[in-house]
Order: structure tokens, then sequence, then C-alpha cells
């Protein structure tokens, strides 16, 4: 698809609710640590008194890693920006990216499995495609957008048991989907809070 | 592939859409090294492209300074990474804005920035986090709704701002919103502003008694007038130049008691074109144009001014703008009607007491939309302007204050407008009270803070949120402003009770602290500045300001004001309340005070690393330090009590004390001579820039070789204030040059 948003977002959500304020050191530490070798980490940005909104983004230069309760449920969100892989020439390029975002997501996830805070629920994410110029036109309800999402996600995930559904949002928001895969299908287990 | 460039070509203005397109073209020329790289930051500056925290490329993670390596091998200014995140400044004049500009204003938030839209005290909109390579793009779609980031950073005039009530205020003399558009139009690019050695900033008030413009506090402020000529009300403005915060502060002053309205962007270029002749360019740190009207005083500024005028050709575009006066007129959409007496939501009832204005237009109200800390998200900005579309005709402003406000409201709507509010999170009560505090970025994107300003302001938020309804109604109408450094963006100056980040030395660590600064007038156009009593470490400050306030509660006359309470209390008493919130336990007891609000990074970690610890051993620094400060002290108490003279003296001297503290850790032969001392000093610490400050490089040192050279003769009592402002930055200096010494890799940007 000749599609290629400049930014992606991939939402995993929280199995239970969050104190945001964990997250200031933890993104501080992952710093330190230099935690993704892929990734170049800048700052930990704080925004923790703006309701429905990034509350805590560790800054990277090619992605945000966000504390995200915009929508009111809260997850961590793995927003790619910039340093696109290439991909294999044969590959449709907008899956490439879907891929290389999913990839990302998947990695924060797995990083936050030793910290205590919440675990990531299993069956379901949300991703958007955040590029007006790339997406004008389009319908909300673009069958071939939302074949290309299906089709990625279930490569990506090894599975053809999954929901893939346009986000029912404002049209001025950019074009996202709500996706639900089998439980055991997921990469990041469920795990239990801490004691 | 289509570009932001086809798709709106023809939707910007052409001129503005031919600058962006120069942008472009400088940036292609930079990235092949065809331009330098100094030239191309002024370049980027000037289109409101601004560096942001880190973008040296280094960044100090807690444990000590780290590369950060931006893919690119190219740079966008001096010491500052092409790759390397940067905050862009977008002008809004007035804080006028509509629905479908916050709208836009959203959707690049989502595309380039991190989500969030900040409003600054200048009513501008910045944006943190974005890319060089995405600013075109950014502009352009700016461009298409009608705002532009041109000139919204650099050495220009940067965005007009004007009252917020402007048009609806019980008070004003007349709106003055089209003319602060039509003073934005007119200098946007103009050749006369294109050469200035500093900044520029303008701003209008509609009355003189109100906070309004804050005109006292700008380059050049305009102060609404009417006369009677001829039987004929005449509008025009009283103008101020030359007032201005920054490091040390200076009053505005009247060039004109009355300039007819046909004569406002005239006069404003003659002062633009004097700026540009006279001004310093050299040393940017004399260079704003408060600088040039001290030293050459109000009249022989005026008479240049004035001079200047004279010979000016005449441009139709000084008069034009005044046919289409009501361009700006606004209308409600919705009939007048009074507050009804259904059931009022919960919260309801604290929200319509401080985030309500009835404006003059009976049965409307101007609503406040109260921003903690000036930021709102890509979610709520949709959501407000679809609010402010049910609500009002389309009239939205940022402010001062960094909120919002929504304007001719029918006061019948006000509780379905609260819940529209209530449902984006955008009903936060206390607009304008103690818990609306302003802070600028700080530590947290701008390259010169020192302490964490933001932080600092959400803590003290939060906790005067949750006591807002048992604080005393004087206390609850206080203002609190707080700066990260001693720049004065949070305009601390002109609060209460203000704040503005430092740092010292505990042994072989930094702990940020907050100098504490009293008594500055918000009303009357910024009427008067507060004075620094003190530094109190960063982590006491919510103790502080619970002490301070209690106190103001419970010792106050009746109907006493701050400003005249802390006159009262005198400078001796604040001392000695702000004493026992100084002391700074050892890291071994608390490292609490080590690492600032909401970065758990330890402050700074020199290199000499806890095994090198002093222990115990106290330095002739801080000895002497602590000498030097006492003596400011004095300074201060001398100048309240009106001993100008001795006020002059004590700063001087405490300047010299703090010159020998430093001395004294290269050679104890100074002996206390002012000479040698003032030698000693240039020769070891000047000449060899070892006292000079990352960012305003000697500046600090010419305050005490000016006084130095000055020895004896008199001034007025306005230079004295400055100069004790200027003992107590020193002092700050020779603090942050022995941090310096002490932990060089820890300390890159103390001040």
């Amino acid at each position: 698809m000749d599609l290629l948003p400049a930014r992606i977002k991939v939402k995993l959500f929280f199995t239970d609710p969050v104190e945001p304020n964990d997250f200031v050191p933890l993104f501080h530490s992952w710093i330190q640590e230099k935690r993704f070798e892929d990734h170049l980490l800048v700052d930990v940005a704080d925004y923790r008194h703006v309701p429905q909104g990034p509350s805590i983004i560790l800054v990277a230069h090619e992605a945000d890693f966000i504390v995200d309760i915009e929508d009111g449920r809260a997850g961590l969100a793995y927003l790619r920006k910039r340093g696109w892989p290439a991909g294999d020439p044969s590959d449709d390029p907008l899956r490439v990216r879907i891929r290389t975002a999913l990839s990302g997501a998947v990695q924060a996830a797995a990083a936050l499995e030793s910290a205590p805070v919440p675990g990531i629920e299993g069956g379901e994410l949300a991703l958007w495609l955040i590029d007006r110029l790339s997406l004008r036109g389009r319908p909300e309800r673009d069958p071939v957008l939302l074949q290309t999402i299906r089709q990625e996600l279930s490569a990506f995930f090894a599975t053809d048991d999954l929901t893939v559904e346009p986000l029912d949002r404002d049209s001025r928001r950019s074009f996202g989907v709500h996706a639900r895969l089998p439980s055991n299908s997921l990469l990041v287990p469920s795990k239990s809070l801490p004691a | 592939m289509t570009t932001w460039k086809d798709e709106l070509k023809g939707k910007m203005p052409a001129d503005w859409a031919e600058e962006i397109d120069r942008f472009e073209g400088q940036m292609e020329l930079r990235r092949s090294d065809k331009i330098d790289e100094k030239v191309f930051a002024e370049t980027r500056l000037r289109r409101g492209a601004y560096g942001q925290r880190y973008d040296n490329g280094h960044r100090h993670d807690g444990i000590g300074v780290q590369p950060l390596e931006f893919p690119a091998d190219l740079t966008k200014g001096p010491d500052t990474e092409w790759d390397a995140p940067g905050m862009h400044r977008i002008k809004v004049p007035f804080g006028g804005l509509n629905p479908d500009q916050l709208e836009v204003l959203a959707e690049l938030a989502e595309e380039y920035s991190d989500g969030i839209l900040h409003v600054t005290t200048r009513q501008d909109f910045q944006l943190h986090f974005v890319h060089i390579e995405d600013t075109p793009d950014l502009m352009r779609r700016l461009a298409a709704v009608g705002i532009t980031t041109r000139e919204a950073c650099g050495n220009s005039v940067r965005n007009v701002t004007a009252c917020p009530l402007a048009g609806v205020c019980h008070t004003e003399t007349f709106d003055v919103t089209p003319y602060s558009h039509a003073l934005f139009e007119f200098l946007l690019g103009h050749d006369d502003v294109q050469d200035f050695g500093r900044k520029f900033k303008p701003a209008f008030s509609g009355c003189e008694h109100e906070a309004c413009g804050l005109v006292k506090m700008h380059d050049m402020g305009y102060l609404a007038q009417v006369r009677e000529v001829d039987g004929q009300l005449q509008r025009g403005f009283r103008i101020y130049v030359g007032g201005g915060l920054g490091t040390v502060t200076h009053q505005a002053k009247i060039l004109s008691e009355f300039v007819p309205e046909e004569e406002l962007l005239s006069v404003t270029q003659a002062v633009c074109r004097v700026f540009t002749k006279l001004g310093e360019k050299r040393n940017r740190n004399r260079a704003r144009l408060k600088f040039l009207v001290a030293n050459l005083g109000i009249d022989e500024f005026k008479k240049l001014v004035f001079e200047e005028r004279e010979q000016m050709t005449f441009d139709p575009r000084w008069t034009a703008y005044l046919d289409d006066l009501d361009r700006f007129a606004e209308s409600p959409d919705e009939g007048a009607g009074a507050l009804g007496s259904e059931a009022r939501p919960s919260g309801f009832d604290g929200w319509f007491e401080t985030n309500v204005y009835h404006q003059r237009q009976a049965g409307y109200a101007t609503v406040t939309v109260n921003l903690p800390l000036g930021d709102l998200s890509v979610e709520q900005a949709f959501e407000l302007a679809d609010i402010a579309r049910s609500y009002t005709p389309d009239t939205i402003r940022t402010t001062v204050e960094q909120n919002m406000v929504l304007r001719w409201v029918p006061e019948s709507q006000l509780t379905d407008l609260y819940q529209a509010l209530q449902g984006a999170g955008l009903s936060a009560p206390g607009a304008g009270t103690i818990v609306d505090i302003t802070a600028c970025p700080g530590t947290d994107t701008c390259k010169l803070g020192i302490a964490a300003s933001r932080g600092l302001a959400g803590e003290l938020r939060t906790r005067l949120a949750a006591q807002n309804g048992s604080l005393d109604q004087a206390v609850k109408d206080l203002r609190v402003k707080i700066s990260g450094c001693f720049n004065s963006c949070g305009q601390h100056h002109v609060a209460d009770i203000g704040f503005f980040g430092n740092s010292r030395r505990r042994q072989e660590r930094l702990v940020p602290h907050f100098q504490v600064v009293l008594g500055g007038k918000w009303k009357e156009n910024a009427g008067s500045y507060g004075l620094a009593v003190g530094a109190v470490p960063s982590k006491a400050v919510p103790d502080v300001l619970e002490s301070i306030t209690a106190r103001y509660a419970a010792e106050r006359d009746d109907g006493e004001s701050f400003q005249d309470w802390v006159t009262r209390l005198g400078k001796v008493a604040v001392k000695l309340m702000l004493q026992p919130f100084t002391e700074v336990p050892s890291y071994e007891l608390d490292t609490s005070y080590f690492s600032d609000w909401g970065d758990p990074r330890e402050f700074t970690l020199g290199d000499l690393g806890v095994g090198e610890c002093a222990g115990e051993v106290v330095s002739l620094f801080s000895i002497t330090i602590v000498q030097a400060e006492g003596t400011a002290f004095e300074a201060l108490v001398a100048l309240e009590a009106g001993r100008s003279e001795e006020a002059d003296e004590m700063a001087y001297r405490a300047m010299l004390t703090a010159a020998k503290a430093l001395v004294l850790g290269q050679t104890p032969f100074v002996g206390d001579e002012p000479s040698n001392i003032v030698n000693e000093f240039r020769s070891r610490f000047y000449d060899t820039e070892l006292f000079f400050d990352p960012f305003a490089k000697g500046k600090f040192a010419q305050y005490l070789f000016r006084r130095h050279q000055r020895n004896g003769e008199v001034v007025d009592s306005e230079a004295v204030t400055r100069l004790v402002e200027e003992a107590n930055l020193f002092i700050e200096a020779a603090h942050a040059c022995d941090a310096r010494q002490a932990s060089p890799a820890a300390s890159s940007s103390l001040l």
C-alpha cells in the first residue's frame, strides 16, 4: 500500500490502575541503563497534571514510550516517529511500518515485566496511523486499510483469530483501530501486581 | 507524493508561504554546509524554532554526563545537534484564537510534538520535542489558518500581547484588540525591526489599575487613553518604554502621555529605528531596550525618538487600519441570559466564584479555562474547540497566566458549559488565585533552566488545591509565579510571592534552591517588582510558602495587601522567617534535598565523588560567601529604609566579598582593598573565564566592574535598586562558579 504514515502509535492496556508517578524513576532508570539498544533515549517528560493526556513520556529520538491515559484507560503506548527501517523491497511498506511499531510496543511491554507496575492486558491493543496528509481523502472505515492492518496483526501475532474494528472516534482524530487477540497469543503475559 | 506545500498552495498568505519556502531553502543550505551554523541559528530562531535542553548532545543521567549520539552529523546552531528535539513557539497576537485554529494546533501537537499544547506567559503556544525537519510543514499548516511563528524567537519583535478581557472589560478605556493586531501586522517582517541586538516585547492595556496587559514590564507598553480635542473624543495611548524583567528589572518610563491612535504605528516605528541605531549589538546582556533607555535617560531617548519620527516618510499603513477597527468586533451567537435557579452541578459554585467574569455586556460572561502549568492535551484541545463553538461566537483567548478564556458565554448556559468542561477535564477552579501558579518550562525543557520550576509549581498546586477550601480569602487571592532561573520567564518579580531557581553546594554535591522574591505587584500593569529575600532549598519551598501565607493570614491588618504587609514586616523579619528553612541536611541523612521536584536524578554529581567528600571541612569560600550574603541583605534593608547611598555601598561590598571568597580559593593574600580584590578577581576568574556562566558569559562580573569603576559617584535610587539585585546575582554566580570548580562535569548550566 502506498501509504506511509509519519507516525504510528500502538497502545497496550494495563491490567490494573496505574500510578503514573511510579514511571518517572523507572523511565529515568531506562535512560541510565540504555535499555533499548536501537533507541536513543533522550529525556522524561512529566504531564501527570494533564487529565486525558500522555501522563509520563520517555522521549527517544525514534519513538516515545508513553504512560497514556488519553482515552480514559491507562496503557503503555509506543509512538514511532522516525528512523523507520527500510524493510524488504518485496514487503508492503505500510506493513513494515506497522510491524516496526508493534515490535516497539512489545519491546516496551517486555521491559516492564520486571518493574513494580501493573502488567499488560493480554488480548487487546489499539493502533493509530498519525499522518493527516497521507490519510486525507480516505473513507473513515477504509476497508483496504483495515485489511492491511489486519493482515499485519495476524502475521505478527501468528494468529487468524483476531478482530480489528475502527475506533469510533471524532473524524478530526487520527485513524485508529482496536484489535482483540486470543489471550494465549499475547506476547506479554499478564502478570500480577507486586505484593 | 503530495506534500503539505502542494496541499496548502493558495491557502496561505503569499508572503508567509514565500517566507516558509525561503526557510526550507536555508535548511537545505545548512544540510549541505553552505551556510554557517550561527547564521542558521538566527534564521530558525526568527521562525520560532528554538533550542531545547540537551540539544548540545549531552545529558546528566543522574550518574554522570552522557553523550546523546544523534544520528545526523550536522548542527543547527553552535553546539546544537540537528536531530535534537527543539521547541517551536507559535505567536498568537493578543492571544486571540478561533476553534479552527485551536484544532490545527492540536493536530500539530499530535503529529510533530509530544501531544501537549503549552500556553506561555506571553500568550504564545509552545510545542516541545519538535524535529527541525518538521518545522516547515508545521509553519505551513499554521499559516493556512492565519497563524505565524515568524519572529516568535530571536532578536525580533515578539508576540504583541494584550489583556484577554479587552472588549468585554468593565474598566477599560476602549478595546485595544484592533490596535494590538495592527501593530503585529505592521511590524511583522518590517525592515526597521530586523537589526535589533535583542528581542523586543510589546503589550497593550485597556485599564490603568488592573494587571491587564502588564505594560510597565515591557519593552514597549501601550495604555489606552481618551482625551477631548475641540469637543471630540480622541483615542490614543500613553506609551511606556524600557520596562523589563530579566535578570535585573527595569520599570518602564513614559515616552509620551498621549500618542493619538493615528500616530501609534509611526511612533513605534521611530522607537524601533532608534533602538536599531543606538541599541547595543555586541554584548547581548546589555542589548535590551531597557538598557538603552537607562543609559540615555528618558528625556534624551524621547528627544531622539520624536526627532526620528519627524524625519520618517509617511507610510499609508500607519493609518489605514483605522478604517477597519470593527474587524475585531465580536458579537454573541446567543442572546444574553441570567444564570437560572436550576440545580448546580457539584463543584460548580467554587468554579463560578473564581473562573467566571461578568462581562460589561450584561448577561454574558468570560470564562477562564484553568490549565495546570499551561498545558492541555490534544484530546482536550479538540474538545475545547467544540465547546467554544457551542457556547461562544468562536472567541477564545490565551492569557499571560497560562490559561485560556472563552468569551461571550450567555450566563444562562454556564452550568451546561461547566459540565462540558468537566467532561474534558478542563473545569479546574481557582483561576487567578494562589492555586493558579505560573511557571516557565525550567529544567523540563529550557536550556537555561537551573531548577525545576514546573515540578515545584505542580507540587505547590497539588498541595494548595487540597487545602483550597480552608485557605484564608486573603491567601487565596495571592499570586505565585516561578522561574527556573533568574531570567524571569515565569514573571516571578510581579508576583506576591515569586521564586526563581538557583543552586547551592553542600559538601561536594549541588542542591537545587529557589530564591524567594516577595512583594511584587501584579495589578496596576505590573506596578512594582518584588525583591529577593533569600534562597531556600527547593524541597523546602512548600513549607516556606505555607509559613509565609499562614503568617500573613494571621497578622495582616484589615484590608492590608500582601505588599504592604511585607513592607510593614521589614526585610529583617522576613529573612528571619526563612531562616529555619535554609538548612540542608547532609546527603547521608536525607538524599531528597539533592534532587529536584518531579525528577529523581541527583541534581548534580561531581567528578570528585563521595570518596573525596570534604566531610566537615568548611572551605574559606563557604565562610566568606556567607559574609557576602549578609552584606547583600544589609543592602536590601538599607534600600527599604530609603538609605539609598548606604544600600549602594553595601551592595558593592557584598560583591567585593563574594569576589574575594572565590579569590581566597586560589591565594590567601588578597586583603580588603577593593582594587586589589577586583584586580585579583579579574585576572584569576574573569580573564580566565572561570567565572563565566555557560550562557550569560561574563555578564555578572560586569556588575562588579561597573560599580567599582563608578566609585563614589552618586546614582539615583532606581539604579541603587538595580545594584542590590545585581549584588545578589553576583553572589549566585559566585556560588555557581565555586560549584563548577568543584564538579565541572555536573554543572554545565548552573546559571
